[in-house]
């Protein structure tokens, strides 16, 4: 690669890796796989950036984020490993010093999720932070929740609705 | 969902798009909402959507300084990808020119970066953000490429004025100007480069009457100029 190609990648990368690679250690849990991950997303992006749409309203760095979650979560559905992991991990890890990098972060959106999260039950919110961050399944959800499937599918699909109510205000 | 009662028609395809956004579809399911957001793009605007909402969860996870060796792997990767990426700067500049004021850097980086002819000699691609006088607007967007002996430029905010045409000039040293060739109001357009450009050029944009200047020489108005950067 030529150099002037690589400064621009490198700034790219400077704003922004540490964000990605907080999301991929946090969604798969071991640093070398985390590593991987980040690795191949930036490989991917600079392949596809073309792909981004900001008529849509997403800032590039929620599309990057998004784009690291979902990478990260495939990678972590293909290695199984979480199929071990208990719902709780999920819940209990901390949200540790969200509005340190300010520049990054979205501070009021993210303000508002928890907010419209706290408003849901605590069992379901759990739920819905162990799909979005552990990739659990409907089938997962219910079998740690010694629930039904049906039951856990209603349980989040009346979640979802009330969050886009709560976000939407 | 018997406990839930039949949703609406639009509000059922928004909740799958949620489940899927979310991620706690199984293998069969989420399979088939994957060719549904390529088939159908009301499905795959509830889905992006849905990410976009479901992001703010991912604000509250803290970053964590990536190890240097990550970079230098990311280094060798691309370039051992060479030849595979493509020139799509034309919808790429298109797609990206409206992010955000805060978020411009990165996306225009990244557009660029991204879609940028890989170098086959040592004659570097440069470019050059046109922009009105007095930090005005950013009117064009060139990319010279001497390798393939190339200019794109490509229109960013341009107004069409009728019965004329944009025409794009080099401008060295010496201080005179050499015609690229007519551009476009709305359209990109690919010019023929005939000479290696040193770098310490000004591009700049004049409106000529329809075909271009009768004389060789710019006769309207400039309305935008700027100075060429190596990428």
């Amino acid at each position: 690669m030529a150099a002037g190609d690589q400064g621009a990648l490198q700034l790219v990368y400077q704003q922004t890796s540490a964000k990605l690679f907080g999301i991929c250690l946090r969604i798969l849990g071991d640093r070398s796989e985390a590593e991987d991950a980040l690795q191949d997303i930036y490989v991917t992006v600079w392949r596809r950036a073309g792909t981004f749409d900001p008529g849509r309203g997403v800032s590039p760095i929620t599309w990057l984020a998004t784009l690291a979650r979902n990478r990260a979560i495939d990678r972590l559905r293909a290695s199984k490993a979480h199929l071990n992991r208990p719902i709780e991990a999920a819940a209990e890890t901390p949200d540790a010093s969200p509005l340190a990098d300010g520049a990054l972060v979205g501070a009021e959106t993210y303000r508002r999720m928890q907010g419209c999260m706290g408003e849901l039950e605590p069992d379901t919110a759990a739920y819905i932070r162990a799909a979005f961050f552990d990739g659990k399944t409907y089938a997962a959800l219910a079998e740690a929740a010694g629930a039904p499937v049906g039951t856990m599918k209603s349980w989040i699909r009346r979640a979802l609705m009330r969050l886009r109510a709560c976000l939407e205000q | 969902m018997s406990d839930l009662g039949p949703a609406p028609p639009g509000e059922e395809t928004d909740l799958f798009a949620a489940e899927h956004a979310l991620g706690v579809l199984d293998t069969p399911e989420r399979e088939a909402a994957e060719r549904r957001e390529l088939t159908d793009p009301v499905f795959a605007g509830q889905v992006e959507g849905w990410r976009a909402r479901l992001a703010a969860l991912l604000d509250g996870v803290a970053p964590i300084a990536a190890p240097d060796y990550i970079w230098t792997g990311i280094v060798e990767r691309l370039g051992a990808l060479g030849n595979v990426v493509e020139l799509r700067l034309r919808r790429s500049l298109i797609l990206w020119r409206s992010a955000a004021a805060a978020a411009a850097g990165i996306a225009a980086v990244l557009a660029l970066v991204a879609f940028l002819p890989r170098r086959e000699g040592p004659t570097p691609v440069m470019t050059s953000e046109l922009a009105a006088a007095n930090k005005g607007p950013v009117v064009y967007v060139a990319m010279m490429d001497p390798a393939h002996h190339r200019v794109i430029l490509q229109p960013v905010s341009m107004s069409v004025t009728p019965g004329h045409s944009p025409e794009l000039w080099l401008i060295g040293a010496d201080g005179k100007p050499v015609s690229l060739g007519v551009a476009q109001f709305a359209k990109p357009v690919q010019l023929k480069l005939d000479k290696s450009p040193t770098g310490a050029e000004v591009l700049a944009v004049s409106i000529e009457p329809e075909g271009g200047s009768p004389t060789g020489q710019p006769t309207g108005p400039v309305v935008a100029t700027g100075k060429l950067q190596l990428l």
